[in-house]
């Protein structure tokens, strides 16, 4: 059939493509693959440690970073998740009951800070969070104060000081915490609530407000290896390797607290 | 073109070549049925058939992924063992099939509504069997409208959103298509990137339907 002998050059770049593949990943086969699932607020330091990490261990990264939320829903319906590393400790938990955590693995390694930001060229003055109020402020960005974790802390921070009810119709919610911050770059809010450690990351926002310690709501990225998968072992040291003194230099230089402490 | 794109690229071709080789034989099959089948509930049939042309995208993902969930009747718990789909390229593959399916489906049936049947006839008063005469009488002269649905398939597998974050995910390198890789560079503010890949996204879609129009205009004029 003429039709079939049309797809010639479609099967030919396909093969070509699987054959790329093969070698690619030929080339490191002497090293097993590890998919990590992350918190979007992690993906700068993970990317920079990855090398190191991979070097150390002996492992290929393969990395999946998205809201905590959406990945514990995904490592529930997959478990295609070797290791996880979750911005709050709920969704771990929500992964831990479905069987699926390595508790001997877990710990609640890092810790962060919640800042206000706006552009860096507009004039916003936000003394304290009832500025909030202020007219200025049409749309706050945060993540799903439902679902994803800095969403949840920002919502917790704005209930503490008693703005949650005032402030909830000007909420503009995103998918993760860096799309948060992209709706303030992007002008579609006059200013969000993210995590410090996104912010400095940014060239187009700056700090307007920093959530001072005792006021916001205690943060806490724990991190595990998945139970039933085939490398186990691989993800374990992974998760020690991340424990130690080389991660934490990287964490604190981007500008996360370390916690350390097993769980 | 940075690495990152040509993956995405990459990714994006070796899933909708396998959606459109998924679908392509049933959605066929269920053209050729609406085309010449007369049986009861056909209307019922032709309406199934249709439901991923309007149903939100993120409602067949959400279905595929509940049956293919670990705990759901296509799952790991259930089956035993692992297809291996959900959140792998081929899920991508699996999620984009489905929303081809119309396509293919309604492109293929008009493809065989105008083979002319008296030619099949002659073929078979000539002796030949029901089967020769599809395979050599219907099929040639379907092929246009047949690689039509095969092209048209294949571009809305590559554009698939909805239901392919859902059921594979969006992983830089193994499961990011062009239309996950947009997103992702638009949420976390990568304009250039974002638009560079949505240039690419046009110039594929276009070189799709432009192929498509040539393949059904010289049909329609050779008839």
């Amino acid at each position: 059939m003429p039709a079939i002998h049309r797809l010639g050059p479609a099967i030919a770049l396909l093969t070509a493509f699987q054959v790329v593949q093969a070698v690619a990943s030929a080339s490191r086969s002497a090293r097993p693959e590890i998919t990590v699932y992350a918190a979007a607020s992690l993906r700068d330091v993970l990317q920079q440690l990855a090398p190191a990490c991979e070097e150390a261990v002996g492992a290929h990264l393969v990395f999946n970073f998205g809201a905590s939320n959406d990945l514990a829903r995904q490592i529930e319906a997959g478990n295609k998740a070797d290791l996880f590393f979750s911005a709050d400790e709920a969704w771990m938990d929500h992964v831990a009951q479905a069987g699926l955590a390595d508790a001997e693995s877990r710990r609640s390694l890092l810790s962060n800070r919640l800042v206000v930001v706006g552009l860096k060229d507009d004039p916003l003055n936000i003394q304290s969070p009832q500025d909030l109020l202020g007219p200025d402020v049409r749309r706050i960005s945060l993540a799903n104060p439902e679902a994803v974790p800095a969403g949840k802390y920002a919502k917790a921070w704005l209930e503490k000081v008693g703005l949650w009810d005032r402030l909830r119709d000007r909420v503009l919610p995103g998918l993760d915490a860096r799309a948060a911050l992209a709706a303030v770059e992007s002008g579609g809010a006059q200013v969000g609530v993210v995590y410090r450690t996104d912010a400095v990351l940014s060239k187009k926002v700056r700090v307007v407000y920093e959530v001072p310690e005792g006021e916001g709501p205690r943060i806490s990225y724990p991190v595990a290896a998945m139970r039933d998968r085939p490398r186990l072992e691989v993800a374990r040291r992974i998760v020690a390797w991340l424990s130690g003194p080389a991660a934490e230099a990287a964490f604190e230089r981007y500008g996360f607290m370390v916690q350390g402490r097993p769980h | 073109m940075s690495s990152a794109s040509f993956v995405a690229l990459l990714i994006s071709l070796k899933v909708a070549f396998w959606a459109t080789a998924v679908i392509l034989p049933p959605g066929i099959l269920l053209g050729l049925l609406l085309a010449r089948g007369e049986f009861r509930g056909k209307t019922f049939v032709e309406t199934l058939a249709s439901l991923p042309l309007v149903l939100p995208p993120t409602a067949i993902g959400y279905l595929l992924l509940v049956l293919l969930a670990r705990s759901g009747p296509l799952g790991e718990l259930f089956l035993g063992f692992d297809l291996d789909v959900l959140f792998t390229w081929k899920g991508a593959a699996l999620a984009s099939s489905v929303m081809a399916l119309p396509l293919v489906a309604r492109t293929a049936r008009v493809a065989f509504e105008e083979v002319d049947r008296r030619l099949e006839g002659v073929a078979r008063t000539l002796g030949l069997g029901p089967v020769r005469t599809f395979i050599e009488i219907t099929l040639p002269l379907a092929r246009r409208g047949l690689l039509a649905a095969a092209v048209l398939g294949f571009s809305r597998a590559l554009g698939e959103f909805g239901a392919t974050i859902i059921v594979a995910g969006n992983i830089p390198g193994k499961t990011q298509t062009l239309a996950l890789a947009i997103f992702s560079d638009m949420q976390i503010g990568h304009d250039r990137e974002a638009l560079a890949l949505v240039a690419l996204t046009v110039v594929l879609a276009f070189a799709a339907i432009w192929t498509v129009e040539i393949l059904l205009h010289r049909r329609g004029r050779a008839s």
